[in-house]
């Protein structure tokens, strides 16, 4: 009888032991132990999820491989913190012509490879010239220049045309370059500001071939001494790095595939700098390592595109009835929900296309919001009252990240007002093969600016020659909207031609062919040691694709404090 | 013994061609240009032509397959990987595999120490608490996912005896064991649940036999009746588990990899997949084919080698 009654009592107990050790009023403060213990040989730690697939320029095509070879090549200008150009190998901004076609830019002298040699202005031509050959993965930024189309088709038959002669550069003298466009494209200067145009130097890439991938020279702030395939990179400082040497000794990346992995090496010190993922956000920052945490606006939107040309979907095409239904939708979804509560307060609500840091932003529009009796409203106007007669449509996406919780919120925000949804999750190269071809009614998507100018945004994804492949995969087509783009490639002055792009982005708001989503914010944990680390927004997160790299510091006076602060001593 | 290795070996080959040819064939039927891959999803048609006529995809199947099989034969060539430029796989693979080898090798050694050691505890101290205790922490093992107690031993274990987390240090052999010890122990343990439950059961089945009744009666010490008559001829399962087991690591120690960020074979291929690297998952697949039938040929060779029967054929 004792033996039975005893249990109750037990399991009491272990209930009450085990609520004392979770339970936690709302003000009070994780106690996160992280140790800040500088490394010893100077050496910047940054993880990264995958291995970089290429370094070469002229193939890099993602960010992670755009953040490594930002820090062993220049291009002719680059970006200050606030995403202004500057020059960078060129000694100053272009001269550009009165009729917007041709860019000259004088070279800084003395500016050397990590092979030692001195740069000149054919190296720039031979560099711009390798992006028309049949290995480039980005010819289309050397498109507009005169002469390019004919020496990409040329390179397209002759595979042993490594950089195809473009008649619109020329190398005039060992220190000037000129570039002569073949009609005025005003967003041009900023493909020079891209890392595929960096300046490599002949000998290197003739001598390596297709290995120029992986031993890359270039002139930048570090120079590549190892990598080790799927495990480390180490990037050495170049001492003699033309805007001044690096004051740490070198970076290491390592790749580190698990999230919790990558926190607990945070943690233990191996690394200075880590992404923050889902669950990770709220508990640092309510924590004794608040100062940890680092956040900056990302240039980058995300949305569910309607396929406007899709036949047979409701939401397809120009209408009245279409454009209200995909106004309805806009105004049933909760973004504040899923930017705050959802995702952890690491995205907010989106107010149109183009998002905060990048020209032409609306920072008086105000954003999307929920509001189900206007949803409602033009349901009825758009002739389903409370959803009757609606089908049923596919929502497409892809299968990483936060995008399926994402889509089960949204598709339950849609019920309730009436629209249903079907969730249909495919891996990457079969959903963007499919968005491509214009299978999908509805989908999921994003865009991270390639430069901070609203054309990256607008053209790309609705100017109508840009269907399909290209990027418009809502395969939306308005004139007037075609018409202001066009007219802001040739337009000089940089107010007018964002008042174009702004007018064209009012236009294409009005009709609806997006579920506008979010903005999103990068969020990092930096080790408080870490000086000068000064991200712009612009594909800057863990990596730091455009941050001043050689002045960014690793500060050994703090370490005393900072260890004791947190009651360290590991 | 010579004969009996050779016609093994012999045996072994068209297995091989075998698997050569079904991971040859499904690898191509996998949808996914490889010039898409190499340029971009959104990459120029002639370009992407341009490229696959290079790399000779745009050739019959079986002209590639010909093609591939002959470059295997004499050079063991496995091709150029389509994500990465100017590397080539045998490059690619070469590297992750012996750094899957080396953590095999680790794993199995702590997995034979413990689980043979708890095996031949149990069956000694049949029905005792070292048994049940044994079985218990076995059965425990079996259940548990790796990837579970990868980071348990991350959190926990990690911090106390100040072993690295994560990566893979080749500068010096210290530093080699100091990154494998964490990833071997928890994938030991793991292997060593399962030989320790088949270690227990062949060695009570020997141990109730007559020739060890009579070994004991002769006044052997009990140590030299178990490891040395009974053991042995409780070994050919032992034996067998331990080689399957070795394999299983060789080839399918993906999870443990991710979560330790050990460059291996396994999280190769499987980052290949997602990529879609055809060359890279071909070649990975097919050398692990080539790892498990040489280890199902090592077993079957060891058989021979601790009974003479087999190997005369009795």
């Amino acid at each position: 009888m004792m033996k039975l009654r005893i249990w109750p009592v037990l399991l009491l107990c272990v209930l009450v032991v085990l609520c004392g050790c979770t339970a936690k009023s709302a003000d009070q403060v994780n106690v996160i132990t992280s140790l800040d213990l500088p490394p010893a040989d100077n050496v910047f730690r940054i993880p990264l999820l995958t291995n970089p697939p290429d370094l070469d320029p002229i193939l890099v095509s993602d960010t992670t491989s755009d953040g490594i070879a930002s820090k062993i090549f220049n291009t002719l200008v680059s970006y200050d913190q606030q995403l202004n150009l500057e020059p960078s190998v060129a000694v100053a901004m272009p001269e550009i012509s009165a009729d917007g076609l041709t860019y000259t830019f004088q070279l800084r002298s003395g500016i050397r490879f990590s092979n030692g040699r001195e740069i000149t202005a054919e190296d720039v031509k031979y560099s711009l010239q390798r992006l028309a050959g049949i290995r480039s993965k980005r010819s289309n930024l050397v498109e507009p220049i005169a002469g390019a189309s004919e020496a990409i088709e040329m390179a397209r038959k002759d595979s042993s045309l490594v950089s195809p002669e473009i008649k619109g550069i020329v190398a005039s003298d060992p220190h000037t370059i000129q570039i002569t466009l073949s009609k005025p494209y005003a967003p041009f200067i900023y493909h020079l500001a891209m890392v595929n145009t960096a300046v490599v130097p002949r000998e290197a890439v003739e001598r390596s071939g297709l290995r120029f991938s992986r031993e890359p020279v270039g002139t930048g702030p570090f120079r590549l001494v190892e990598w080790k395939e799927n495990n480390s990179l180490y990037l050495a400082a170049n001492p003699d790095y033309f805007q001044g040497a690096p004051k740490l000794a070198g970076i290491r990346y390592r790749i580190i595939p698990e999230a919790l992995t990558r926190l607990e090496e945070y943690k233990s010190g191996g690394l200075e700098i880590t992404v923050v993922t889902q669950g990770v956000y709220p508990e640092w920052k309510n924590s004794n390592r608040v100062g940890d945490i680092r956040q900056w606006p990302s240039l980058a939107v995300q949305y569910y595109g309607f396929n406007l040309e899709k036949e047979g979907s409701p939401y397809a095409g120009m209408g009245d009835s279409a454009r209200k239904l995909r106004e309805a939708v806009n105004w049933a979804v909760d973004r504040e929900f899923l930017g705050e509560v959802l995702l952890e307060g690491r995205f907010y609500p989106a107010n149109g296309i183009i998002p905060p840091g990048v020209a032409g932003y609306d920072a008086s529009r105000p954003a999307f919001q929920k509001d189900l009796e206007r949803s409602s409203q033009l349901l009825f106007e758009a002739g389903y009252p409370g959803g009757d007669g609606l089908p049923p449509v596919d929502l497409w996406f892809n299968n990483q990240g936060d995008n399926s919780l994402i889509a089960q919120v949204i598709q339950e925000d849609l019920k309730k007002a009436g629209i249903t949804i079907v969730l249909k999750q495919l891996d990457w190269g079969a959903f963007i093969e499919a968005t491509d071809s214009g299978e999908p009614a509805f989908f999921r998507l994003g865009w991270v600016a390639d430069y901070p100018d609203p054309e990256n945004f607008l053209a790309f994804l609705f100017h109508s020659k840009n269907k399909g492949p290209n990027g418009n995969v809502s395969f939306y087509g308005r004139p007037e909207v075609d018409d202001l783009i066009d007219r802001s490639y040739s337009e000089t002055d940089m107010g007018k031609r964002i008042a174009l792009l702004q007018e064209a982005s009012k236009l294409i708001l009005s009709d609806s062919p997006w579920l506008f989503l979010l903005f999103g914010k990068e969020t990092v944990l930096l080790k408080p040691y870490v000086k000068n680390y000064n991200p712009t927004g612009m594909c800057d997160d863990v990596a730091g694709n455009h941050v001043k790299w050689h002045l960014v510091e690793i500060d050994r006076g703090q370490v005393t404090s900072a260890n004791s602060s947190t009651g360290e001593g590991r | 013994m010579f004969s009996y290795t050779l016609r093994r070996l012999f045996e072994a080959l068209p297995v091989i061609l075998l698997v050569t040819m079904i991971v040859f064939i499904l690898n191509a039927m996998i949808p996914g240009d490889p010039g898409r891959i190499r340029f971009g999803q959104r990459a120029d048609p002639a370009q992407v032509e341009a490229y696959n006529r290079e790399r000779g995809y745009l050739d019959p199947l079986p002209v590639q397959y010909v093609r591939y099989i002959s470059r295997l034969a004499i050079s063991f060539d496995l091709g150029q990987s389509d994500v990465k430029a100017g590397i080539s796989v045998n490059e690619i693979l070469g590297e992750a595999f012996t750094i899957t080898f080396r953590l095999a090798a680790l794993s199995i050694i702590i997995a034979i120490f413990v689980g043979v050691g708890a095996g031949i505890l149990s069956a000694v101290f049949s029905r005792t608490l070292i048994d049940y205790t044994a079985m218990f922490l076995a059965i425990l093992g079996v259940s548990m996912p790796v990837f579970w107690l990868g980071i348990l031993v991350i959190i926990f274990v990690a911090p106390v005896l100040g072993l690295p987390r994560a990566g893979f240090d080749d500068s010096s052999i210290i530093a080699q064991l100091r990154s494998l010890a964490l990833p071997a122990t928890a994938l030991g343990l793991l292997s060593s649940a399962t030989i320790a439950r088949l270690t227990r059961s062949a060695m009570l089945d020997v141990l109730s036999q007559d020739y060890v009744r009579t070994a004991r009666a002769k006044g052997l010490s009990p140590v030299v009746v178990v490891l040395k008559h009974a053991l042995r001829n409780a070994s050919i399962p032992i034996v067998t588990v331990i080689g399957n087991s070795f394999g299983y690591l060789l080839v399918g120690a993906v999870l443990t990899e991710t979560v330790f960020a050990l460059p291996g074979l396994g999280r190769e291929v499987v980052h290949s997949i997602i990529q879609r690297d055809r060359e890279v998952v071909t070649g990975g697949i097919l050398l692990m084919s080539f790892v498990f039938v040489g280890m199902n040929l090592l077993v079957d060779l060891s058989y021979a080698w601790f009974d003479p029967r087999v190997r005369d054929g009795r």
